[in-house]
């Protein structure tokens, strides 16, 4: 079944000083949760702002349900709730100002959703934003995002200064929204729970380049840890991306290597499939391209 | 909703969030209005020193955009952005561009104007030399120079809320080219003409009344409309990244 694009991203370039996003082309479908992950400066942030038009792009067009967003129509924006890494600019106004000043803007806005993640939460609405914990701004951050009930969920490190309950219930929190009809949620992250509990896909970023666009399942399946019964000749095996020694080895392609080990009688006594923070970290350091 | 009704819901929000400079600025027009007041009663217009010009206009310049709360003035926001964190914040909500552009201006001149009304109404009630020298006419085409001049030069500061990419060397060499500039201004002008601005300004009131009115009202438009224009292209350019 082909899924519906809602995002599309087609030859895309920015440049930051001397960093340079791109050329990015990838999409985004309805119905999926896919994490972006890359090491820190890798361009995630950007990508994302770049996206919601908080910077220009140098080349290429993004569209938004089929919308140029470049166009002077912004009705797309309505459609998107963003959750910036950091939120600025806020710290005078209390929880309830910002709720006032946020949901005026969207027509999809769920009071009651809000004030059931403020009391999951206990976010103080009366205090003002700047006065909070970090952990408690990011909380309230996600109350005002999530509340919006757009059918584009963009989130840019929703975890990362938060305690390990709050982290529970906010996966569960999102598991649960994407039940609330057809929505997609993209969700850059360096926690490998989030990627792991959310992730249909998974877009990997290095120095500003796409690696690649992966199916989470497919990828997990296909990288493999073997031990082997005897030592491994010294010969190139296909799909192999790293000798741990004589007897252990990696694989990114499964398939290929059981052939191979098999058409050379050489057994192995386990092997196991690696965690998807193992294989995003082969990636990242260049062993599995 | 319009455009115009949104822009103004907004500015009011931010109106609203700006009391504690609102309140400064009242008790500041008091002291503001005694001291054009005293010195205007001291020389009866004959040298006056340039430091009542130079409080005149920066009055009527800067000051209700130095007590607009912190967030709303220009910050330094990684690199060589200056931007204001509020107008990011709004940036990233689904706000049109043209009620995003006037909210900007509404919320501004809703605490400039009526700041700067207040510092006219005051200097007038409170001094009787002011009242003899200018008739409540005359007074009132002096108040639209000044007022008109408040919002062509006051446009500057909604209008550099939406960012600029600049160094912090060169933002020090520009500020003190700024106000160095301004006050190099008044102090030609006080030599040449032997007479301050807010003096030639009275002048013009009272001989060119029309003129002096038609010709601010012309300027503060021009200046509006080129401020809002210039908001319209900055926000495209500006990387808002962080």
């Amino acid at each position: 079944m082909t899924m519906e694009k809602w995002i599309e991203i087609n030859r895309l370039k920015k440049n930051v000083d001397d960093f340079q996003l791109g050329p990015i082309d990838l999409s985004f479908e309805a119905s999926t949760i896919t994490a972006v992950v890359g090491n820190n400066g890798a361009g995630k942030s950007t990508l994302l702002k770049v996206l919601m038009r908080l910077a220009a792009q140098n080349e290429g067009e993004i569209k938004v349900f089929g919308q140029l967003i470049d166009s002077e129509a912004e009705g797309w924006k309505k459609r998107i709730a963003y959750l910036p890494q950091t939120l600025v600019g806020c710290d005078s106004f209390n929880g309830n100002q910002l709720r006032e000043l946020v949901s005026k803007w969207y027509p999809t806005w769920d009071q009651s959703l809000f004030e059931q993640l403020v009391e999951m939460y206990q976010i103080p609405l009366t205090k003002k934003y700047g006065k909070l914990s970090q952990g408690v701004q990011q909380k309230l951050n996600l109350a005002l995002t999530l509340a919006r009930d757009a059918e584009i969920l963009i989130l840019d490190e929703p975890t990362a200064h938060m305690d390990i309950p709050s982290k529970q219930l906010l996966l569960d929190v999102i598991v649960e929204w994407m039940e609330r009809g057809e929505k997609l949620i993209i969700i850059s992250s360096h926690q490998a729970e989030d990627i792991r509990k959310l992730a249909d896909y998974v877009v990997v970023m290095k120095e500003g380049q796409l690696l690649g666009k992966f199916e989470k399942e497919e990828l997990t399946s296909q990288y493999k840890q073997y031990w082997m019964e005897d030592s491994l000749p010294n010969e190139p095996i296909p799909g192999v991306i790293e000798r741990k020694n004589e007897r252990i080895l990696v694989s990114k392609c499964a398939e290929e290597t059981e052939s191979y080990l098999a058409s050379k009688q050489l057994k192995w006594l386990r092997a196991k499939n690696l965690e998807i923070e193992e294989i995003i970290t082969y990636m990242l350091i260049g062993k599995a391209s | 909703m319009s455009e115009w009704k949104q822009a103004r819901w907004l500015a009011m929000f931010e109106v609203k969030a700006s009391l504690k400079g609102i309140i400064t600025l009242i008790a500041l027009s008091f002291g503001l209005a005694i001291f054009f007041t005293e010195v205007f009663s001291i020389t009866i217009m004959e040298d006056v020193p340039i430091v009542f010009d130079v409080f005149f206009l920066f009055t009527f310049w800067v000051l209700a955009a130095s007590f607009r709360p912190k967030e709303h003035q220009l910050k330094r926001m990684g690199g060589d952005i200056w931007v204001s964190p509020y107008f990011i914040m709004l940036n990233q909500l689904p706000v049109k561009k043209n009620v995003l552009v006037l909210s900007r201006f509404i919320s501004y001149f809703t605490i400039s104007i009526p700041f700067h009304i207040l510092v006219l109404i005051l200097i007038y009630t409170l001094s009787s030399e002011y009242r003899a020298y200018m008739p409540v006419g005359s007074y009132l085409v002096f108040s639209i120079i000044w007022l008109s001049f408040g919002v062509l030069c006051g446009s500057m500061f909604p209008a550099s809320d939406v960012g600029e990419k600049i160094s912090t060397l060169k933002a020090i060499v520009y500020s003190v080219l700024f106000y160095g500039g301004i006050l190099a201004v008044l102090i030609v002008i006080y030599y040449v003409f032997n007479k301050g601005i807010v003096e030639m300004t009275m002048y013009a009131a009272k001989e060119w009344p029309l003129p002096s009115i038609l010709i601010s009202i012309l300027l503060a438009a021009i200046g509006l409309l080129y401020y809002k224009g210039y908001v319209y292209k900055r926000i495209d350019k500006v990387d808002y990244l962080h």
